[in-house]
């Protein structure tokens, strides 16, 4: 079910006002079951293999917290090897039998791997990681075992965030399934408010911009280098907006009914470099990352080379867990060099770095560094053949700027769209400094988004670009 | 009050998840909406479907349903009768359903549309003439007029698919049990239903239509299924427009293509005649853009090349050039279907052909 329906309006207010009217006891079993419902609307079957990984994380989590030592990591080494077992077939098991036959057939080696793809469960990624967030935190000892089934179960299964996020960590999200929410009038405000903004993200502006990107991209061999251009500008906010529009709507869904889910953005594109952008991209990713993987390594308590090569470890990582493909990979690398050319020029001139941070031009320049580092990384992330990626660089290089444009939008709805991005730009810049009371003026402004997203909206039921992780 | 305002929230979703999921619930909704005339009521259908789709206010015109009436047929000229079976879409079952009285030499006719969930078994009298009739509008035929599609409508038994290996059988056997679950718990239809429920009345019009027409002339387009014809007085479905769709009736036709349609078309008849059908009919209703050449563009004349391929051995209904004559009085301007009178032309001459 995608959020973009009315399928899950009726979804939402079913689940949200029962689980006012019952008692605080049922209300997991009722989370539980309208999850189970959510998530089989994509392909039902794919229920059985969450359930499969959820019964052994469960006994894991329950066996770690029983036993020290060697038995313990055994324990652990069970969970995620179930867990990145089932990554490993249904995400990357074509991506390596593939590659593998591929150099095998190169170097003559008589051994063929059969070749199956499998139709990817839908947020494989994002339930994978919550679910080994859990057994992690229980073996680090910072988590107790969960002994109710079912509320593990829904842990792992929580609606609004189980198939894009934000990926929680269980020392956040499983007392609150035991917390009792009461109805907070300016809480439920204001979670319906940021689903609206969500709702706006996603069909204002990321599906209108997609009108742009998907043909552009699907025939980059006639596009002109300032289409290109337009095509990738617009992609940057068209991911942005998608994403973060998903994660509002999920943030917002739970905010109703009383749950705190973790940020997942922070006006990414206002980051001043790349390290600044991952501190406010796909936040619950990049610490997840951070806590599990880069500290697992040693972080930055290494030598220098150790350091940068951690730095790399975890950027493929990321790329990788994004999609079983080398562009993701290649995304990835692209995203661990920026930062460690960062690094570098910033140790040799840091100076000249400081000055810049702290004049405004120096500021904006540094910001649409990053901004156009983070736009040709995307195009790795959009386009999966090597061929094409050639073509883009072909097409981008050739110089053809005074072409006129040639987008699937007219100059009225070009400007439409650049206007949406600099008043979301500058929406996300002064956040913060906003003093309006949107809870005061809540029936006023949800009257207005509503008019705005029917009026400008979209409406296609077009899939939310991370349900494919 | 919190409590009393979500016991109705949740009465209010659970009646409409329930209403429309079910084709019961569906029914009464639309028959109520029907029923009403103005702000409550809403039938986007009487200004023909390519309205429903785009709103556009320039195509809001009542469809003139009532400008000539359909020919029966003397029922005594119909002593020597015979059963007709058509396989068909709406452009035939919206005008004449299962009436025989439309047709020359037939007492009894039964409709199958290829929108048909289930396959529905059709058995020849053994005591009369049987005609199969099997039509689809150009822009669907590539897909639907071929051997398995057909047997996949009318043939129980052979619509499972019987030479699976284990692997596909493996896969055949859970994507069963996932539709079942799904057509247990999500209504196929239920998108587009609750928008019907919510979102389909008279009061709303104004609205949509102020977006529709905004997007136009600000924004210059249209809703992605439809197009505007070049001279402005018609909608068209885009895909038939479109070039890179295999319906439209400017994509490439090669020979090998038309060769593929052709062999097709002589197995379906084989096929049927050797279960006891004495004749095959087929009949291409023309994409209302071939007829209406608004475009100024060749298309691929997909009817007549199939009609005069020398492989081809079947009858073929082409409507095309009766269509032609005077050709904006047998459309509709806002609806994808040809009007009465467009119909009246092609039932005459299946007919015609039905004398023969």
């Amino acid at each position: 079910m995608v959020f973009n329906s009315l399928q899950f309006l009726v979804f939402f207010g079913i689940v949200t006002s029962a689980y006012f009217l019952l008692a605080h006891k049922y209300r997991w079993a009722l989370l539980l079951l309208a999850s189970c419902y959510f998530y089989m609307a994509f392909v039902p079957i794919y229920l059985g293999i969450l359930g499969l990984t959820i019964v052994i994380d469960y006994f894991a989590g329950i066996y770690l917290e029983r036993f020290q030592g060697g038995a313990k990591k055994i324990f652990l080494g069970c969970s995620l090897l179930a867990n990145l077992g089932v990554l490993a077939i249904f995400k990357y098991y074509f991506f390596f039998t593939d590659n593998f036959n591929f150099l095998a057939n190169y170097f003559s080696v008589p051994v063929h791997f059969p070749v199956f793809n499998f139709l990817l469960p839908i947020g494989l990624s994002f339930h994978t990681f919550q679910a080994m967030s859990y057994t992690i935190e229980v073996y680090r000892g910072n988590q107790k075992a969960e002994r109710n089934f079912g509320i593990y179960s829904l842990y792992v299964m929580f609606y609004p965030q189980l198939v894009a996020g934000p990926i929680e960590r269980p020392q956040n999200l499983i007392h609150q399934f035991y917390e009792k929410h009461v109805w907070d009038t300016d809480r439920v405000k204001s979670g319906l408010l940021q689903m609206m903004q969500g709702f706006f993200k996603k069909v204002v502006i990321a599906d209108r911009l997609a009108m742009v990107v998907d043909p552009a991209y699907a025939n980059l061999s006639n596009q002109s280098s300032l289409n290109l251009i337009i095509a990738s500008i617009f992609y940057s906010f068209q991911i942005y907006c998608d994403f973060s529009g998903y994660s509002d709507i999920a943030i917002g869904a739970s905010k109703v009914m009383g749950f705190k889910l973790m940020n997942n953005f922070n006006a990414p594109y206002t980051a001043k470099s790349i390290p600044d952008f991952w501190r406010r991209w796909h936040i619950s990713l990049s610490t997840w990352f951070k806590d599990y993987v880069y500290f697992s390594l040693g972080g930055n308590r290494v030598s220098v080379p150790r350091w940068y090569i951690n730095i790399m470890i975890v950027f493929i990582l990321s790329g990788f867990w994004h999609g079983a493909s080398w562009n993701f990979v290649i995304w990835g690398a692209l995203h661990g060099l920026f930062q460690l050319m960062g690094l570098t020029l910033n140790r040799v001139f840091p100076h000249l770095a400081a000055d810049q941070r702290h004049s405004v031009a120096g500021i904006w320049l540094y910001r649409l560094f990053t901004f156009l580092l983070v736009t040709i990384a995307w195009v790795f992330f959009r386009i999966p053949k090597f061929g094409d990626i050639q073509i883009y660089f072909r097409q981008i290089t050739q110089g053809t700027f005074s072409e006129p444009i040639s987008l699937a939008f007219n100059t009225h709805e070009l400007l439409f769209s650049m206007v949406l991005i600099i008043g979301l730009y500058l929406f996300d810049l002064k956040r913060d400094k906003i003093k309006v009371d949107s809870i005061q003026l809540f029936w006023p402004i949800m009257a207005v988004m509503a008019f705005l997203i029917y009026f400008f909206g979209v409406f296609n039921m077009k899939q939310f670009i991370y349900f494919q992780f | 009050m919190q409590k009393l305002l979500a016991f109705l929230g949740f009465i209010f979703c659970v009646l409409t998840l329930y209403l429309t999921s079910s084709n019961t619930g569906m029914k009464w909704i639309t028959r109520d909406r029907y029923s009403r005339v103005g702000a409550f009521g809403a039938d986007k259908y009487i200004y023909g479907d390519l309205y429903g789709l785009t709103y556009l206010s320039q195509f809001k015109k009542v469809k003139d349903t009532n400008f000539v009436s359909l020919p029966a047929i003397d029922q005594k000229s119909n002593s020597d009768t015979a059963n007709l079976f058509i396989l068909g879409d709406s452009y035939l079952y919206s005008f004449f359903k299962e009436d025989p009285r439309y047709y020359v030499g037939i007492n009894q006719v039964q409709f199958i549309r290829w929108s048909v969930a289930n396959p529905v078994e059709i058995i020849p009298s053994k005591n009369k003439k049987n005609i199969l009739l099997i039509e689809s509008v150009e822009r669907n035929m590539s897909g639907l007029f071929n051997l398995n599609s057909v047997k996949a409508r009318l043939d129980r038994a052979e619509a499972v698919q019987s030479e699976l290996n284990t692997r596909q059988k493996i896969a055949h056997f859970f994507a069963e049990i996932d539709e079942g679950i799904k057509e247990i718990l999500y209504h196929q239809s239920l998108e587009a239903n609750i928008e019907f429920a919510w979102f389909n009345f008279g009061f709303l019009e104004p609205l949509k239509e102020l977006k529709a027409d905004f997007n136009l002339n600000f924004f210059g387009r249209v809703d992605k299924e439809v197009a505007i014809s070049k001279d402005q007085n018609f909608l068209y479905l885009a895909e038939t427009l479109n070039p890179a769709h295999v319906g439209s009736s400017f994509s490439d036709l090669s020979e090998a293509q038309l060769k593929s349609h052709v062999s097709e078309l002589n197995a379906i008849q084989e096929y049927y005649q050797a279960k006891g059908f004495d004749e095959v009919i087929f009949s291409i209703i023309p994409n209302p853009v071939s007829v209406l050449k608004t475009e100024n563009k060749p298309d691929n004349l997909l009817i007549q090349r199939i009609k005069s391929h020398p492989d081809f051995k079947g009858k073929l209904i082409d409507a095309t050039e009766g269509l032609s004559k005077n050709a904006a009085s047998n459309f509709f301007t806002s609806d994808s279907h040809w009007n009465q009178r467009g119909a009246k032309i092609w039932l005459e001459q299946l007919n015609t052909q039905l004398k023969n």
